[in-house]
């Protein structure tokens, strides 16, 4: 299965891509913002994705990648956690969300759950 | 000024948090203090302003080489000899989450910001001027054997032309 991973933070993509080898999920692409993961999106079967990115932020990409049928489940991963910020992404096509900080464990948790594992 | 200033613990208790989640480690928390004039401490620091609602200012997370290789190792499970971009970008993602988190917390209490992206400041014993009318408030931290400093500047409301 491969995993796409976006975040403008290098630090960010190496945990999330670190918890998600050490789950078993070895095949990891990454992008550092929303425009250069469109061009990754279709091969990926799971998007985790952070929303405040320069270029093209978390949610326009979703709404860009549902838009043109990408239809695998997207964890949005971000520090965006207010209750409105969380349902205006499950509004626009996201499966589920992991505020930061996190741990890997509910990170884990959260991706087998979208998984239906 | 006076939301934030009555929420000061806010911004304690997201750093606390942050540390313990993301870097798997307990962080001392000193009492906050207001500063006089302009500190100078550490070798690095990542600073983020947010903005919104009657609440504007400046996180800035300051650390000494030493304190930003070992939050970096804290973090990665790698050890560095030096601070280069990747500690860079480590202690900036730090100052985002940390000020994302007390956004969070203060957004549930009704006060509402926005925040930028973090900036990285670099020099020995530098010290980060804030416009005359901030208050900078410190809240020193540590974590294993270092000492580190958590400075939240706030704006003090109306400011005259030209300032």
């Amino acid at each position: 299965m491969k995993v796409l991973v976006v975040d403008d933070s290098s630090t960010m993509r190496r945990i999330i891509i670190n918890t998600l080898k050490a789950a078993g999920y070895s095949d990891v692409d990454e992008a550092g913002d929303g425009q250069e993961a469109l061009g990754k999106v279709d091969a990926a079967e799971l998007v985790l994705t952070d929303w405040n990115m320069p270029v093209m932020d978390g949610l326009t990409f979703v709404k860009e990648a549902r838009g043109k049928g990408f239809d695998k489940p997207i964890i949005m991963v971000t520090t965006e956690g207010a209750k409105n910020e969380v349902l205006e992404a499950l509004k626009n096509g996201v499966n589920d969300y992991i505020v930061k900080p996190f741990t890997k464990p509910v990170m884990v948790e959260k991706i087998n759950k979208v998984l239906g594992l | 000024m006076a939301k934030a200033l009555n929420n000061l613990q806010l911004f304690a208790e997201s750093l606390g948090s942050t540390a313990e989640m993301m870097l798997g480690e307990e962080v001392r928390i000193d009492k906050p203090t207001v500063q006089k004039g302009h500190k100078a401490f550490g070798d690095l620091s990542a600073v983020i302003g947010f903005g919104g609602d009657g609440v504007s200012g400046v996180l800035s997370l300051r650390f000494t080489q030493a304190a930003a290789l070992g939050l970096y190792e804290a973090m990665m499970g790698e050890s560095l000899e030096r601070c280069g971009p990747e500690v860079h970008d480590c202690i900036g993602e730090i100052a985002n989450i940390v000020l994302g988190n007390a956004k969070t917390l203060f957004a549930a209490r009704d006060v509402h910001f926005l925040i930028s992206i973090p900036t990285i400041i670099e020099g020995p014993n530098h010290s980060i001027r804030m416009r005359n009318r901030m208050a900078v408030v410190d809240i020193p931290f540590g974590f294993r054997e270092h000492s580190c400093l958590m400075e939240i500047a706030l704006e003090l409301g109306e400011r005259p032309a030209g300032d």
